[in-house]
């Protein structure tokens, strides 16, 4: 089914259609027979879902979790809830961070961590009250003198800080590159170590996913409780016992791309000084200009909808089955930008590599052709935003 | 607010788990080892949809510990069943944003799909549950959260961290792929 019908069909089968659409595939649908017996195996693939009964492990796993249960038991470590008058005192305390300034709200969290400690004397051993004080006390005293020991070069904005946890009292000074995706937080204020450190600095509001910038954080102990809130376009999750956390001390966001149309935009990308350990691929490599920036096989241009003209480098993983494409090239602007640059025949499903593309503005119809074994769908009717390839080289 | 919590703890008494949660509240192992018993089938196949082979054990054994530890603050508001699930996902979704490991990120769907083989017999398994096995991860993700689990795709977009149109794109692809291995 090529046609623009078939797309809607699962959206119809939800009742996620306005009425409008819903009339018009409705119509259709009376005369497409394929289009109903699609429908109809797609309700099927539906109830099947809903009403799948599972299948339980091969090894039964209740032995292991009584085990584990009894072990908790023994030792009293069922975890025990905060009063939420001092955890919504620390969310509030940390609320406060953009308008008193780090050092403040460092302070007003360290208050609201004694605070907790204070709070919880009742619920737990003398030793753990104890040894949580000590920890308390060291930051009071390492709150006033943050030393950059080291400076890490975090090129990704997946990148946390759990490695560096023994490294309490450190600062640490990350490369968040501009354009970067959106990944999972836990916190407010003082974050799980877990935590995407570039996306701690958005939901601060130190910088944003289009800037990027350069972020120094400071490691911290682990917490019993972080609250979760919405800031900054970033939704941060609320976590319970964690074993390491980190404090966003000072932030500098990169120049926001200038933007002209049918010019060639600036688009600030930072040079990767030092390549992460663990991720092997070079993001330093540099041409016209610009980094190329590593995405995934799920990102599409469309976030550069309007910058006509503007061209970006890019990076694709190796390793992908590939993802849905619309044209030939020019692309529609929600296609797989690196599934597209495997039908181009600039890099390849196994190896992924660099490509470049060149954001385009709208066109009428979009034809799909079959090439380097990715299969292209068309699109007519217009579609708002497209982009071309200019350049490629494979990675090695 | 005793009379609310009244109300909702009539309510619960409609939950066939209700008296099963009610003894593990109170720290009954063995209810809550039956409460595993009823569930614990379509939590390991959720484990086995959104995490690779190996990991799903431990997983399993994670997302019942954290059930037992958390069963205190089940209000009844929704059924044990649908608590227990969100709970899971929850668990599964931090498990796997917690994990690191590039190579698993990138690992093409040949790779696990032989993982996927590799723990399991696949003749036990109808073409529908390999064919979903191999998905992206992400198509698998929202086809599972929106047509297993119930989630709307709004909720999908924020715990997946993609936006509500991608979502349905990839519910689309999803079903268009199963439908082909229907029974």
């Amino acid at each position: 089914m090529p046609d623009h019908w078939s797309e809607q069909l699962s959206a119809y089968l939800d009742d996620d259609l306005s009425s409008v659409e819903r009339e018009a595939l409705g119509d259709h649908l009376r005369s497409c027979e394929s289009c109903r017996a699609a429908l109809e195996e797609m309700r099927r693939v539906a109830e099947w879902a809903a009403s799948f009964p599972g299948r339980k492990p091969e090894v039964d796993a209740w032995p292991e979790i009584e085990a584990r249960i009894a072990e908790d038991l023994i030792s009293g470590s069922k975890p025990e809830r905060k009063s939420s008058f001092w955890g919504t005192i620390a969310a509030g305390l940390a609320a406060l961070t953009p308008a008193v300034g780090t050092r403040w709200a460092g302070f007003a969290k360290t208050a609201a961590i004694t605070g907790l400690v204070g709070i919880s004397l009742f619920g737990m051993g003398r030793s753990l009250y104890l040894e949580r004080m000590t920890d308390s006390l060291e930051r009071k005293a390492s709150r006033l003198d943050l030393e950059l020991a080291s400076v890490a070069t975090g090129m990704i904005w997946h990148r946390s800080a759990q490695d560096l946890r023994d490294q309490v009292g450190k600062g640490f000074q990350f490369n968040c590159p501009s354009y970067g995706e959106p990944d999972a937080v836990w916190g407010t204020g003082e974050y799980t170590d877990d935590s995407s450190v570039c996306n701690a600095a958005v939901h601060e509001g130190w910088i944003t996913h289009s800037s990027g910038g350069t972020v120094t954080i400071k490691i911290t102990p682990g917490r019993d409780w972080y609250p979760g809130t919405s800031r900054n376009g970033v939704e941060s999750r609320e976590w319970e016992e964690w074993a390491g956390s980190f404090v966003v001390v000072q932030a500098e966001p990169w120049p926001e791309p200038s933007i002209e149309p049918n010019v060639r935009a600036t688009v600030s990308l930072p040079v990767a000084i030092e390549a992460d350990p663990e991720v092997t691929v070079d993001l330093g490599f540099s041409a016209e200009g610009g980094v190329y920036s590593l995405i995934g096989w799920d990102d599409t241009a469309i976030a550069f909808r309007g910058w006509t003209g503007t061209r970006i480098g890019l990076m694709c993983p190796g390793g992908s089955r590939g993802r849905t494409v619309w044209g030939s090239g020019p692309y529609t602007d929600d296609s797989s930008i690196c599934t597209a640059a495997v039908h181009a025949g600039l890099i390849t499903l196994a190896e992924g590599g660099r490509v470049v593309i060149d954001i385009g503005p709208r066109f009428p119809d979009y034809r799909g052709t079959s090439a380097n074994g990715v299969e292209t769908l068309d699109w007519e009717g217009g579609w708002s935003g497209s982009f071309t390839f200019r350049e490629a080289e494979g990675l090695r | 607010m005793a009379q609310a919590n009244a109300k909702e703890r009539l309510r619960g008494r409609d939950d066939p788990d209700f008296l099963d949660v009610e003894l593990a509240r109170k720290g009954d192992l063995e209810a809550f080892g039956r409460l595993y018993d009823e569930h614990v089938a379509r939590i390991n196949s959720l484990a086995e949809w959104m995490l690779s082979g190996v990991e799903v054990d431990d997983a399993l054994q994670d997302i019942f510990l954290r059930a037992w530890q958390k069963i205190e603050t089940y209000r009844g508001e929704a059924s044990f069943q649908t608590w227990l699930r969100r709970l899971a996902v929850n668990v599964l979704l931090r498990r796997r944003a917690t994990r690191r490991d590039w190579d698993y990120r990138y690992q093409s769907d040949e790779e696990q799909v032989a993982s996927y083989a590799s723990r399991q017999d696949l003749q036990l398994y109808t073409d529908i549950e390999i064919a979903l096995r191999s998905l992206s991860e992400r198509c698998r993700d929202v086809f599972v959260l929106h047509d297993v689990e119930g989630y709307k795709h709004d909720e999908i977009a924020t715990l997946l961290g993609i936006s509500a149109g991608t979502s349905r794109w990839q519910l689309h692809d999803a079903r268009m792929t199963l439908r082909k291995h229907l029974q």
